[in-house]
């Protein structure tokens, strides 16, 4: 890992997402304006459907921008080259991957794609990064294992390996969480905190409050009709947490961070 | 392709039907006497195994056994009665057939070649694929509009052939799957008669079919003389050679199909003809009664003690031959260039006279044959049906 | 990418070094063995210029290039068959999904079948051998070419597979219905021809399919790295800086000219494609196509070559349809994929 990097600078502006086909553009989510200076964890929240996922492919450039800008260390993500795409910026998302006979060794070699030869051969530098990147995640042990033989929390840890090994400045990861037990949430939270704090920019979806409210830097939280953002503690704050229910039956408690169900009658 | 498969080829390319207009009788009452000549109680067929004819007193009963290859145990019987007369109510009257036929549709050249020699051509209202027909009277007929080409097998043009309104339609047997399609036409009140000349393989059986057709038009006497009069020829051919040819040169038959080469049977039609032609066939001692798929590396080390090599396919030249396949030029006989083929009689359109007229004439080739394998045999005798590839 | 520690790759030497030693063996069993008996010392004495012409025809014209093409066919159906299954990330794609066989197919039966309408039966014998090889070829290329603008269009790998697989079915159908139109003889002429085989392609036919095979192969070593970041499906193939666009280009490229090649000179020879990665992969325990590709070149070409050895039937005069033997080599096989049934699954 280099250690000198400066920190990375992101900047979204009225950046309009959705889907594109042909000249037909479909808007799904409100134009968005964000930045982050770098080194540390950005958490998403929103309502399901609302477009955390299509955002988080949007800024990882899997997806058409449908206009406004996205700006990474000054530069347009549309002027990256898909390989230099790749080294700066590591993608996790929702699939879970079972593929026979690939060890954990082999999924986290992966990383290393953009830095390798057209035949992808790996050279002494690019072993000692996986071998780092297992070191880093605990993985170390299970490096023979089949990946379609371990747990959800290894072979999530496997795939934070692999965005590792791929040594990218920016993280986006869908849900990282979603399929864990308690102990394998937290294992990963500290993992994250880790990077953030080695200088790493991690953005996340998540639909856990405590994780986000707790661990995370930043919270760009998906309203209906804007984008709220800030420390998780300006947003309780501001009681911006409880437009996210619709519902007249439930009510978020911004002081105590605790959720109520109210009886109508 | 095999012999054997070049017949069912040439048998599956041509149906013929056509329309006549006029049905004459070919019976008068005065003709009855003659008819009681037949009625023997004994078959009128001599050689042909598929097919028997017994005269009665009020019909004459035609069996034709197995029409289809792989077939066994199938007979289906057929009263012809003349049209004039009441038939006996212990007859069903799905199975008869009206005689004097007035309209056939006819699925097989040969079927074509047996009518015109019985001089009944105007009774053909349709044919199956009318390119096939080497006959010129036919052809003919054909551009006239007069004989409607139906369509082959599946393709079978049911409502032309309805509006033809046949008294029978003569088809040759594939199996069951013909039979399916032609339950249609069954139901429609036509009769379907299969023929099975494709599958007698000697030369003269083939031949005697012609009495099936003798029976139909009510030519039995026509008939039996010209099948007389082949078999007599043939006969005397066949004794002429084995009396002057000692040598029995060593013949090679057919075409590979890619890397397989389909292999008749000494006992096919075309494995009869080079025997009676005082030849050896290559292949005479195998004991199958149908093709088999040989390597045709096999075929090759055989071929090597062939003396001649004929039936090459639709093969015009040598060069066609290696276009096929660059190694059987390396064959000793096409190299000496004993390679002969039975095209010379094709029409424009690529009917191959060889199995039209063939089927009556096989004394004609008999002695193309036998004049390939022993020159000097037949001195000034001009090839009829074979020609020499170049 | 070199995905291993030494252990492996020890027995990774160990089992490439047994498969090209058992490639030579059924290399040389295919020359030795055949309808016609020759002796071991009549062998040697053709190979060292001996002076029997026939078995010296027999060896150098027949089992020679026979045995030169079952290695072809063998290398070309399984590179193509690893690279769709793994491109389209399913157990049971094959070099057939694209429906270039098809379009050989649709091809072939027009020169077959179509002649029937007009033509004297049999007479595309005369045309020669290339003319069917030609009309495959036409037909497999235009259906590559349509494959790879639809490819250009669509996004998902999947609706593609679903395309390709539909676009071969339909052709099928056109097939069936040239088929059902047909008279018996030619119907037997295409159903050899779908039979597939081996033996009859001439010298210059032969040279046309090792450099096509050759080429086909080219490019998929060129997508190695490709198909290993594919193994995790497009979404994190692109995160990684793959070009989806170029790669599936020169994927389908590859596929196309191998199974199309395949298909034009010696039909559509089935099952071989599908069952060889499968053995390749559970021989080799793993999923990095910088092994995978040369294990399935090797496993493919000796498959293929015993296949051809089994159809000669050795020793007797008779010979079997090669793609039946095929089919009862892969059929056991691809049973055994779906009893156990996960081989690349990706649940979201």
């Amino acid at each position: 890992m280099k250690n000198d990097r400066v920190n990375m600078k992101i900047i979204l502006d009225s950046l309009r997402i959705g889907y594109s086909s042909g000249r037909q553009h479909n808007q799904v989510y409100v134009p968005v304006s964000a930045s982050s200076a770098g080194s540390e964890i950005i958490a998403l929240i929103g309502r399901n459907g609302i477009g955390k996922s299509t955002l988080l492919r949007t800024i990882a450039g899997l997806q058409r921008v449908l206009g406004g800008d996205i700006l990474i260390n000054g530069r347009n993500i549309s002027e990256y080259k898909k390989p230099e795409m790749a080294r700066i910026c590591g993608y996790i998302s929702t699939e879970v991957i079972k593929v026979d006979n690939m060890r954990v060794w082999d999924l986290v070699a992966l990383g290393r794609f953009p830095h390798t030869n057209w035949l992808g051969s790996m050279n002494h530098d690019d072993r000692i990064a996986v071998e780092d990147s297992l070191q880093m995640t605990g993985l170390t042990s299970l490096r023979n294992r089949n990946i379609a033989e371990i747990s959800d929390g290894e072979r999530q840890k496997a795939m934070i390996a692999r965005v590792l090994a791929q040594d990218t400045d920016l993280i986006i990861m869908d849900e990282p969480t979603a399929f864990l037990d308690i102990a394998g949430k937290y294992e990963i939270i500290s993992l994250l905190k880790k990077l953030a704090a080695k200088g790493k920019t991690i953005i996340l979806s998540t639909h856990d409050f405590n994780i986000a409210l707790n661990h995370a830097d930043k919270i760009w939280l998906l309203l209906d009709d804007r984008l709220a953002k800030g420390t998780p503690h300006d947003l309780l704050a501001a009681g911006e947490f409880e437009h996210l229910f619709r519902s007249p039956s439930v009510k978020f408690n911004s002081g105590d961070r605790s959720f109520a169900l109210i009886d109508e009658d | 392709m095999t012999i054997n498969s070049k017949i069912k080829e040439f048998i599956g390319a041509v149906f013929i039907l056509l329309a006549s207009l006029f049905t004459v009788s070919c019976r008068n009452p005065d003709s009855s006497g003659s008819q009681l000549s037949y009625n023997t109680g004994k078959s009128s067929v001599q050689l042909a195994e598929r097919f028997s004819l017994v005269r009665t007193d009020s019909c004459t009963i035609l069996t034709i056994t197995d029409p289809w290859q792989g077939a066994s145990g199938i007979k289906n019987v057929y009263y012809l009665v003349d049209s004039n007369s009441k038939f006996s109510s212990s007859i069903d009257g799905n199975k008869v057939i009206r005689v004097p036929v007035g309209k056939i549709i006819c699925m097989s050249t040969t079927h074509v070649a047996m009518i015109a020699a019985l001089g009944k051509t105007d009774a053909i209202a349709g044919v199956s694929g009318t390119g096939f027909i080497f006959n010129r009277e036919i052809s003919e007929r054909i551009e006239k509009g007069i004989i409607h080409d139906v369509g082959y097998d599946a393709g079978l043009n049911n409502e032309l052939i309805i509006s033809l309104s046949p008294d029978l339609i003569m088809i040759y047997g594939i199996g069951s799957e013909s039979a399916g399609y032609l339950s249609k036409l069954r139901e429609l009140g036509i009769r379907v008669m299969f023929n099975a000349d494709y599958l007698e393989s000697d030369p003269l059986a083939k031949a005697e079919w012609i009495k099936l057709f003798g029976a139909l038009f009510c030519k039995e006497e026509m008939a039996d003389s010209i099948y007389q009069s082949i078999s007599e020829q043939y006969i005397n051919t066949r004794q002429y050679i084995s009396q002057n040819c000692d040598e029995k040169p060593v013949v090679l038959l057919g075409l590979p199909f890619r890397d397989t080469w389909f292999i008749s049977p000494g006992s096919s039609y075309a494995g009869r003809f080079i025997s009676d032609a005082g030849g050896q066939y290559l292949w005479h001692d195998i004991p199958s009664s149908e093709a088999l798929p040989y390597s045709i590396e096999n075929v090759y080390i055989r071929s090597l003690k062939a003396d001649y090599w004929l039936n090459t396919g639709s093969a015009r030249s040598k060069s066609e031959i290696v276009s096929l396949d660059p190694r059987l030029g390396k064959i000793p006989c096409f190299i000496t260039g004993n390679v002969y083929n039975n095209n010379k009689r094709v029409s424009s359109e690529g009917g191959n006279d060889y199995w039209e007229s063939g089927i009556l004439l096989p004394h004609l080739i008999l002695k193309d044959i036998a004049a390939i394998l022993h020159p000097g045999l037949f001195p000034d005798y001009d090839l009829y049906y074979y020609k020499q590839l170049r | 990418m070199n995905f291993n520690s030494t252990i492996n790759s020890r027995r990774k030497t160990f089992m490439f070094t047994i498969l090209a030693i058992l490639l030579l063996i059924v290399f040389c069993l295919d020359i030795i063995l055949g309808s016609v008996i020759i002796k071991i010392p009549e062998i040697l004495n053709v190979l060292s210029g001996g002076s029997n012409t026939e078995f010296r025809t027999i060896i150098v014209d027949f089992r020679l290039p026979k045995a030169v093409t079952a290695l072809c066919v063998g290398i070309a159906l399984s590179i193509s068959g690893l690279q769709m299954q793994t491109l389209f990330r399913n157990p049971m794609a094959g070099p057939y999904v694209l429906g270039v066989s098809s379009g050989a197919s649709l091809g072939v039966a027009l020169v077959i079948l179509g002649f029937s309408a007009r033509f004297v039966p049999g007479s595309f014998q005369s045309l020669g051998s290339w003319i069917l090889v030609i009309s495959a070829w036409i037909g497999a290329g235009a259906v590559m070419l349509l494959m790879m603008f639809i490819s250009s269009r669509i996004r998902d790998v999947m609706t593609i597979l679903i395309i390709g697989i539909m676009l071969a079915s339909g052709l099928s159908a056109v097939v069936s219905i040239m088929q059902y139109f047909s008279n018996e003889t030619l119907l037997k002429a295409y159903v050899v021809w779908t039979m597939g085989s081996l033996g009859n392609l001439s010298s210059g036919q032969l040279n046309v399919l090792v450099l096509a095979v050759a080429a086909g192969t080219a490019l998929a070593l060129m997508s190695v790295k490709m198909l290993n970041a594919l193994l995790l499906g497009e979404n994190y193939a692109s995160s990684l800086g793959l070009n989806l666009r170029m790669s599936r280009f020169v994927i389908f490229a590859g596929t196309s000219i191998l199974a199309g090649s395949v298909t034009a000179f010696c039909g559509p020879i089935g099952f071989i494609g599908i069952a060889v990665p499968h053995i390749a992969r559970n021989l080799f325990k793993t999923a990095d196509h910088t092994t995978l590709v040369p294990a399935t070149i090797l496993i493919g070409s000796i498959v293929m070559i015993v296949s051809d050895i089994i159809s000669q039937l050795p020793g007797t005069a008779s010979v079997l349809p090669v793609n039946s033997v095929t089919s009862l080599i892969g059929i056991p096989v691809v049973l055994w994929i779906i009893l156990r049934n996960r081989t690349i699954t990706i649940t979201s």
